[in-house]
């Protein structure tokens, strides 16, 4: 199945295993990681970690601090937080300068890196990618295959990876029974009782294997513990609630019960990214589509009909499994229209099919199907909003658009700046034409971001497109200015407040900070404006102190720092700031006066009044 | 291409209760339930960060059975000050909730330290609160009922509270459920109900039917709640089963074929029960779960459920007897279910709403094959699934609308700026410059009746009215266009006839009024005086008040009645003008207040030379501007 898996071909994925599973030989005992060259170019770091218990936390989680995944945050700046024990156990491993010197130098040779590891080694391994990934810039060279991993990052990472279009560089295998990698959806205390018993079984079990590796004699198979039934319900009940929590928020995104119950009730932080290769004894399926994987680690966990040793065993028995099931690989794709009938499965590739029954997701599971569905619908819907917005955008936004660009160049024409002219008391109806035109741009936006952006209707990449993020920013250097001028010209600030903290439309705040979380020079647009689109706001505040008298020092300085930020970055346009009698240019002759020689030697606003095109004002 | 963009794409009642049930909070609530037995009128503890408040089940079951009424239902704010009057219906009628709950509700609130306790969880001044549960089985769920609209009556912003009943009566009629939905509160009540219980249905049936078995019954229950034990109930207590069952089964019937409110029903034949569901119900069977939120659909299911089976009767008097006080052991075996895997019947459709649709049937007991039932599902579906569409194509125009409202924002500029004419003068006249602006104000007046038709016929949320986008855009709307509407009535009318009695629009009256509700639920804290005139007079009707006063002086001229009329109108005006709720363009020398306020001025002083009045001196030194 060569077209399915690109890059984790099943020769690449069997030598991850086999390194992973090497690292529980005795001889490493004391090693957490061991590195092996798979072929030229190739290098393979695979991990040994460990479940270390935590209590200071319901799960385990812990938000990571200044220095690492600093670009993953939601749309409140908050961090991503990740599974503590396996973030201590990455950084004691990071911190010792032979690992990160190797792993420098093997990528800076030009080397594919690929880290590997089984269990908690896999939480290891995870985060040593998103170290590196956040590091490089060249293509795709840093990749991420685990075995059994447990969740270990919360919604902010997963969204993070998606943005930054890093998921086709994970992949996470997991056997359907393989009770481990859903053991973080529980809360630790109600498995910490039983894992004391598990956890050294399973080292054990490895560990056995390894060394028995190349000898003869096949060890005996230890038995696993007994008493283990309410374990794993207790896992399957915490996986059923995580899933079908995102499952009836998908299908009725609305329900106030459950926005309700919601902070009522604490589920597990631990969200999935990346692709998944959910593996079985006849195959495995391929899941790009993250919102189908909670469903299904849930639905194939089900324990009906199974051997409840098996949830135990599975997480050590990769090694017997994977050969058979790394031979049939299919990819799950189309999720929307997943069959739900025997006469629907009928047009179904029949390898699916037999894959799909194999996990325990054919069609006599019904609710597991409706869950598939409902994750497909969400990506179909997304795509197909994307593309009415890309065919609506040249319709709708790029007339208004071009007319306030025409509005601005004829009201420097006049001999006016276009805040100036928006702003006045007599507007004509060119002023009131510019008006419609913002009124119809604003309805737009507010559209895209509230009701789409805001609700998860659009990709999760959609804030990184180059095209929407420069749309954004040329309609907010526009156009916000007039939104300004408008707030200050019907007094709103003495109601509400000064516009920066008051009055500042949330569609500005949202654009504002996809430009700032954009890493990629933007094409620079064809006119030249502000690219500040609050400095305004700065000169209105103290246009009003001005009308006040009341001039204050601060207040001044803030404006400097604005203008000198500018000035730095070339993102001044003067003709906007001085043409005409403009408010700017009032005010900062009204500053210039209020200030000390020193002040203004050292002022950024000197460049401005001495600026070659304007005649000194003073 | 979609088949129709009103079916939904999925119905999601069986995985919202498979998560409520996996997550413990049921079993949560419904321990805590049992804790509240052992107490003589409330236990409160705390667990992860969360106040759990439990009611005893059957604590003073003689102040349940009340005679006064057919089915014990009465005003909400019966001898108490602890609700406001804002629970009321559409029709601005009081709710009503049955008196037995609201006395057992009012015993805990006037004699224990519940109010005390209450007072660290809904302080509004502190910047967090704890969230608040309130549960409570059978009788003690009807009180969590009214201790959870209490506490959202305070309206905290911090948190809201959340209620669980199990095997809970109906409370409240359809007004209660109105007021509910209005206020978008339903969200915070979940009913858990299991499949044969008799106690959520027996308000079907009149007090007088149910009150003699239940005084056997429940005394009964209690014994078996608090000891645990084990002992079948004797032959007495089955009998009282046997007519419980058949005396509310008699009304499930009528209620789940024809309704509540069917045409059919004639006054004085007989009344039918006044309550009605609201929240979510969690309808549970042997099988699984799934949540219901629609109160009609709830309304058949509570029947359907119960009657599912074809078993002997006798099994469905001894369950519908033993669920009442087995939810413990009824929401393990729905986990169990989860854990292992659900059988459910061959699928034989390839669309996911109808298959959803049929797993919430089996979920519930019902069974995929009830017609009946699956058509009223996909009803609420329906129903449900248009309102949100509507909403979002409003939205959609309402922002197209706002260049409209720009346009005769525009005009009333102009005519102030350049003609020196208020706008609603200027309008009077139906001059050629202002057909611009009464097609504007054809268009807006349209998009907003179209608006009070679908909210009239049920066809946009139920919450609408209090969506502060609407009121806002309702309230900015009316201000702006009302006094194009009256110039154009007193225009068209030639001075007969009086806009306020004859000529306003009900979307004038309807948006006015969803204004006045929601700044009753407003604190009045946060609302500063203020410091310059309204841009807009607040009062959409001032222009009308005007013309009549206009009217009124010359009547008064003719001796044809007094001044007490005017009188007020001065009154009026003063206040308006000293509130800063008046729009500055009132003051323009040509407009209609100006030439009322000069012909009145002049009549008085030739009546009284040296008379003065609050609105004389306001007008003399033109403080008006401030």
């Amino acid at each position: 199945m060569g077209e399915s898996v690109s890059v984790f071909s099943p020769s690449l994925l069997s030598d991850a295993w086999e390194l992973s599973s090497s690292v529980y030989k005795s001889q490493y005992v004391n090693c957490s990681y061991v590195r092996s060259v798979i072929r030229s170019n190739l290098v393979v770091f695979a991990f040994r970690g460990s479940l270390i218990p935590n209590s200071a936390t319901k799960y385990g989680e812990y938000q990571v601090k200044d220095g690492f995944l600093d670009g993953v945050k939601d749309g409140n700046n908050q961090r991503a937080s990740v599974h503590q024990g396996a973030l201590s156990q990455f950084e004691d491993i990071w911190s010792r300068s032979d690992f990160q010197k190797q792993v420098i130098e093997d990528h800076e040779k030009g080397n594919t890196i690929v880290f590997t590891g089984h269990s908690m080694g896999g939480g290891i391994a995870a985060l040593a990618t998103l170290r590196m990934l956040e590091k490089q810039r060249q293509p795709k060279s840093v990749f991420c295959i685990t075995f059994g991993f447990p969740l270990i990052g919360d919604e902010i990472l997963a969204r993070g990876v998606r943005r930054k279009k890093w998921a086709d560089q994970f992949c996470h295998v997991v056997l359907r029974r393989d009770v481990f990698s859903r053991i973080l959806l529980a809360p630790s205390i109600s498995v910490s009782k039983p894992l004391e018993v598990l956890l050294p079984y399973w080292n054990r079990s490895m560990q056995s294997r390894a060394d028995s590796v190349g000898s003869t004699d096949i060890p005996m198979a230890e038995a696993p513990p007994g008493g283990i039934a309410e374990f794993v319900a207790t896992v399957v009940q915490h996986c059923s609630a995580v899933s079908n929590y995102t499952s009836a928020a998908k299908m009725s995104p609305n329900n106030p019960l459950i926005a309700a119950v919601k902070p009522l009730v604490k589920l597990s932080p631990y969200r999935p990214f990346g692709y998944y290769l959910f593996c079985s004894s006849s195959g495995a399926i391929l899941i790009e589509n993250h919102y189908a994987v909670l469903p299904i680690l849930y639905f194939s966990l089900q324990t009906l009909g199974a051997n409840l040793e098996d949830f135990i065993l599975q997480h050590v028995n990769y090694g017997y499994i994977l050969p058979n099931s790394l031979q049939n690989i299919v990819k799950l794709s189309e999720l929307s229209d997943l069959p739900l009938s025997d006469a629907g499965s009928v047009h179904q590739d029949s390898r699916i099919t037999t894959q799909l029954d194999a996990l325990g997701l054919g069609i006599q599971n019904c609710p597991a199907r409706l869950a598939l569905r409902a994750a497909g619908q969400v990506l179909k819907q997304q795509s197909e909003n994307l593309s009415i917005l890309e065919k609506e955008y040249p319709k709708k936004m790029e007339t208004p658009m071009d007319k306030l660009e025409e509005y601005r160049l004829q009201c420097l024409r006049n001999d006016t700046g276009y805040f100036d002219a928006f702003k006045k008391k007599q507007r004509g109806n060119v002023d009131f034409q510019a008006n419609l035109n913002r009124l119809e741009l604003a309805g737009w936006w507010d559209e895209i971001i509230q009701n789409k952006f805001d609700k998860d209707e659009l990709p999760d990449d959609f804030q990184c497109k180059k095209e929407w993020v420069t749309r954004g920013t040329h309609y907010r250097l526009l156009v916000e200015p007039l939104d300004i001028a408008n707030y200050y010209r019907l007094g709103k600030n003495e109601d509400s407040g000064p516009y920066l903290t008051h009055g500042r439309p949330r569609r500005y705040k949202t654009l504002q900070k996809w430009l700032e979380n954009y890493e990629e020079p933007l094409q620079s647009p064809s006119t030249k404006l502000i690219q500040d689109s609050c400095l305004w706001a700065d000169v209105e505040e103290l246009a009003c102190s001005m009308q006040k008298n009341e001039y204050k020092d601060e207040k001044r300085i803030d404006l400097e720092n604005r203008v000198r930020a500018l000035t730095d970055s070339h993102g001044l346009c003067v003709e906007d700031l001085m043409t005409g009698e403009s408010t700017f240019k009032t005010v900062v002759n009204w500053l210039w006066k209020q200030m000390t020689p020193v002040d203004q030697e050292a002022s950024a606003l000197r460049s401005i009044i001495y600026h070659p095109q304007q005649t000194p004002q003073i | 291409m979609e088949s129709d963009s009103s079916t939904p794409l999925f119905t999601a009642g069986q995985e919202t209760a498979t998560f409520l049930v996996s997550c413990g909070i049921l079993s949560k609530a419904w321990e805590e339930s049992c804790l509240a037995n052992y107490s003589q009128s409330y236990t409160l503890n705390e667990y992860e960060g969360v106040a759990y408040v439990a009611f005893p089940s059957f604590h003073k079951i003689e102040g349940f059975i009340v005679q006064e009424s057919k089915y014990g239902e009465g005003n909400i704010q019966a001898d108490n000050k602890f609700f406001s009057g804002l629970l009321k219906g559409n029709d601005d009628q009081p709710a009503l909730v049955h008196q037995g709950a609201l006395k057992l509700f009012l015993y805990i609130m006037e004699n224990t330290d519940f109010q005390a306790k209450m007072q660290i969880y809904t302080d509004s001044k502190q910047r967090k609160l704890k969230p608040i549960i309130f549960v409570g089985h059978s009788l003690g769920g009807a009180v969590a009922t009214l201790a959870t609209l209490w506490v959202l009556e305070k309206r905290l912003r911090q948190s809201s509270p959340f209620c669980i009943t199990f095997g809970c009566p109906f409370v409240g009629d359809v007004r209660f459920h109105e007021a509910v939905a209005c206020e978008n509160w339903a969200g915070n009540f979940c009913h858990v109900v299991s499949q044969h219980d008799v106690v959520p249905r027996m308000l079907f049936a009149p007090f007088e039917y149910i009150a003699e078995p239940l005084t056997a019954i429940l005394p009964h229950w209690q014994s078996l709640m608090v000891n645990g034990s084990k002992h079948e109930p004797d032959s007495f207590i089955q009998d009282a089963c046997r007519t419980l069952l058949h005396n509310v089964l008699q009304y499930t019937g009528t209620v789940a074929n024809y309704g509540l409110n069917s045409p059919t029903e004639s006054e004085g034949v007989i009344k039918r029960s006044p309550y009605r569901p609201f929240g979510t119900y969690i309808f549970c069977s042997g099988e699984a779960a799934a949540c219901i939120d629609n109160s009609d659909t709830v309304l058949k299911m509570l029947h359907w459920t119960l009657l599912s089976r074809e078993e002997p009767y006798d099994n469905i008097i001894q369950d519908c007897f033993l669920e009442h006080i087995a939810y413990g052991s009824i929401l393990k075996h729905i986990i169990e279910k989860s854990i292992s895997e659900r059988k459910s019947a061959k699928p034989d459709s390839e669309s996911s709403y109808k298959m959803g649709l049929s797993l919430q049937l089996e979920a519930i007991g019902v069974g995929a094959q009830n017609d009946y039932a699956q058509i009223a599902l996909q009803m609420a579906g329906y129903m449900e699934c248009k309102q949100s569409t509507n909403v979002a194509n409003l939205a959609i125009e309402l922002s197209e609308k706002q260049c409209s409202m720009a346009e005769l924002e525009w005009y009333k500029e102009r005519c102030e700026k350049q003609d020196d004419i208020t706008y609603y003068d200027s309008f009077k006249k139906h001059d050629r410059k202002d057909i611009d602006a009464n097609l504007r104000r054809e268009r807006l007046g349209r998009f907003w009746d179209d608006i009070i038709e679908m909210w009239e016929n049920h066809e946009l949320p139920s919450d609408f009215q209090s969506q502060n986008k609407w009121i806002n855009a309702g309230t900015a709307y009316r201000r702006l266009v009302e006094p194009l509407d009256i110039a154009h009535y007193y225009h068209m009318s030639m001075g007969e006839g009086n806009y306020l009695s004859d000529g306003r629009s009900i979307r004038h009256k309807v948006l006015q009024k969803w204004m006045e509700e929601k700044e009753k639920t407003r604190s009045s804290r946060g609302q500063k005086a203020r410091t310059k005139l309204a841009s807009l007079t607040q009062d959409s009707c001032f222009w009308a008040h005007v013309e009549e006063a206009l009217k009124d002086l010359e009547n008064l001229k003719q001796q044809h009645q007094c001044s007490e009329r005017l009188e007020m109108f001065e009154g009026y005006v003063t206040k308006m003008i000293n509130d800063g709720n008046i729009s500055a363009d009132v003051f323009l020398e040509t407009s209609s207040f100006m030439e009322w306020w000069n012909k009145w001025k002049e009549y008085k002083q030739n009546q009284f030379p040296d008379w003065s009045s609050p609105l004389y001196g306001i007008m003399e030194n033109e403080s008006w501007k401030r």
